[in-house]
């Protein structure tokens, strides 16, 4: 593993990094959106489950990718509470609902910022669309291999003081930045 | 046919190695093969329940993996296979039959399995493999499918073990039977042999007086048991046969002396008759021809006493030899009676040798009596006496030479 994650970083370096105004391909978003509901079923939330409460999923920023998370997941459920995919409206309680997981798309500047500390200590997963996310604060980042494979980072330390666990399938798969365990 | 002759004339000794060995080796193989062909049976089920087993463990741990598209991810999980020495090969398959990621021992030399039908799930014996089929799910949603090979080395290599165990134990286990089939041929054949021995004996010695020695009071023993006892009965007719036998030829000897006594007899009565015949012809002789010279007249009146005289002397002897012939004939039929008295033997012979003075006379031939009267007194028939003393003296005076003398003694012997 540690081989692996050494050659990853080394790959990782030497690959010329996509520009940050380039526009992603809608494929990319696609995967992009499938990981993002698997996650829903590799991470563990603390707060037991209300019925008929639903599993919000928050947007932010005016990033394309929100529309193909839509569709991806419409109709989707994890463990049994329905999605919904919502914009980010600036508070951890969107509404009546809690917030589960906070997606922040590409190029949303300042805004990275604000998010992560409205959320900042709440059992909520943030996941950023810039492979430096996890330097900023945020919880799982998803960059792209040198073969241009969708991959993640996963700051788990952070993850855990906020009381989410996270499956070792989940953690097996992942780049483990941040402080060690 | 042939065999059934060449087992025919097999030793039994032979014979019980044979069966011995034929029964082991039958039991062997049977046993054997029921006990593999069950251990395979239990073998293959349990590979197949360890194999699913690892295939369930493999594909649980690979579902992420296909889910999150990291092959390398799910390669790792399936290099853990390597502990599996039987797995030669593993691909882990995506949902529209994709290969997503592989594991091969036996990289190179076969193609890797092939990609599952949607109807297949589980397991399945092909071509001397066993392919264990395992849908990858993940939150309930099948994600891929786990195939993965087992070139059921083990399952050969044990089979092979379990091969040479049975050879080895099958050799030694026969080896104990030949030898236990030995020893039993030779406890039941030698004293067949020693019977044999003993029959031989019996027949080409005719010797009855042998006996097989029993050891024990199997069949064996019983008929040895009866041997013996067939022995005795031959025994004692053998013995009884030799007596008679040897009654018959006593008997026939004592029968041939008898013949030969019988023919003796008659022979000497044939020679008594032409002995009788001649005595009673020689005075007739005699008798006839003095009778008819005188019947012719010319006889001088001296010569025709002489002739009387001769005539009469002949007939007397004549007389004499039939009165003898009589005796005789009495003595054969037990009718001679002896007048039994005492009287002086001396007297007894001078009246026999007074008989025969005339015919002394003629030969001159002088009689010397040496008597002692009144010596010998004895008891006895007088008549006869003077008859046995009067045929010594007639013969003694016949075969002596003219001039000769015979001399008669009486004296007293010892008494016996």
């Amino acid at each position: 593993m540690v081989t692996r994650a050494v050659m990853a970083a080394v790959l990782l370096s030497a690959a010329p990094a996509r520009p940050a105004s380039a526009p992603v391909p809608r494929e990319e978003y696609e995967v992009k959106a499938a990981f993002l509901y698997h996650f829903a079923h590799l991470v563990e939330w603390p707060a037991p489950t209300l019925p008929g409460e639903p599993f919000v999923i928050a947007v932010v920023g005016h990033d394309p990718f929100a529309a193909t998370l839509e569709q991806v997941l419409a109709g989707k459920s994890v463990r049994g509470q329905p999605v919904h995919v919502e914009p980010f409206d600036g508070a951890a309680d969107q509404g009546d609902a809690r917030i589960h997981v906070l997606f922040v798309g590409h190029g949303v500047g300042d805004h990275v910022r604000q998010a992560l500390a409205a959320v900042a200590g709440q059992p909520i997963l943030t996941v950023g669309d810039d492979a430096k996310f996890t330097d900023r604060g945020g919880m799982i980042a998803f960059r792209i291999t040198s073969a241009g494979r969708v991959a993640f980072d996963i700051s788990l330390q952070r993850a855990e003081q906020t009381g989410l666990r996270m499956s070792s399938q989940l953690l097996k798969l992942a780049r483990i930045v941040g402080p060690a365990r | 046919m042939k065999a059934a002759r060449w087992l025919a004339d097999l030793p039994i000794g032979s014979k019980l190695t044979l069966l011995a060995g034929a029964a082991s080796a039958i039991a062997l193989l049977v046993s054997s093969a029921a006990f593999i062909a069950y251990d395979r049976a239990t073998f293959d089920d349990s590979t197949v329940r360890r194999l699913s087993g690892e295939a369930a463990i493999v594909a649980a741990n690979s579902a992420t993996a296909i889910v999150f598209r990291d092959p390398e991810a799910a390669q790792v999980t399936l290099a853990a296979l390597a502990a599996e020495r039987d797995v030669t090969s593993a691909v882990l398959y995506t949902m529209d039959g994709a290969i997503f990621a592989t594991y091969a021992s036996d990289v190179g030399t076969r193609d890797p399995p092939r990609a599952p039908s949607d109807a297949f799930a589980g397991h399945a014996f092909e071509k001397g493999q066993l392919i264990v089929h395992r849908r990858v799910m993940f939150e309930g949603a099948p994600v891929g499918t786990l195939v993965m090979r087992d070139d059921l080395t083990a399952r050969w290599e044990r089979l092979r073990r379990y091969l040479a165990t049975v050879a080895e134990v099958s050799l030694a286990a026969l080896l104990v039977a030949l030898l236990a089939g030995r020893l039993a041929g030779r406890a039941i054949s030698a004293p067949i042999l020693t019977l044999a021995g003993t029959a031989r004996a019996v027949s080409e010695r005719n010797d009855f007086s042998v006996r097989a020695v029993p050891r024990g009071r199997d069949e064996v023993g019983v008929l040895v048991a009866t041997f013996n006892e067939m022995l005795d009965g031959l025994q004692r007719r053998d013995a009884e046969l030799r007596r008679i036998q040897a009654e018959l030829e006593h008997r026939v000897e004592e029968r041939t002396g008898l013949l030969r006594e019988a023919e003796d007899a008659n022979r000497l009565k044939d020679q008594f008759l032409a002995t009788l015949s001649h005595e009673l012809r020689t005075p007739l002789n005699a008798i006839v021809g003095w009778t008819t010279l005188l019947m012719q007249g010319h006889l001088a009146p001296e010569a025709a006493t002489r002739a009387v005289t001769v005539i009469d002397r002949n007939a007397r002897a004549q007389t004499k030899l039939i009165e003898d012939v009589l005796d005789v004939s009495r003595i054969v039929s037990g009718k001679l009676r002896l007048n039994a008295r005492a009287l002086d033997l001396a007297t007894v012979v001078k009246a026999a040798a007074d008989s025969v003075a005339h015919a002394a006379g003629a030969k001159r031939i002088r009689l010397k009596l040496l008597l002692e009267a009144g010596t010998a007194l004895v008891s006895g028939d007088p008549d006869r006496l003077q008859q046995v003393v009067w045929n010594l003296l007639s013969n003694a005076i016949k075969f002596t030479p003219a001039g000769g003398t015979v001399t008669v003694q009486v004296e007293q012997g010892r008494a016996a």
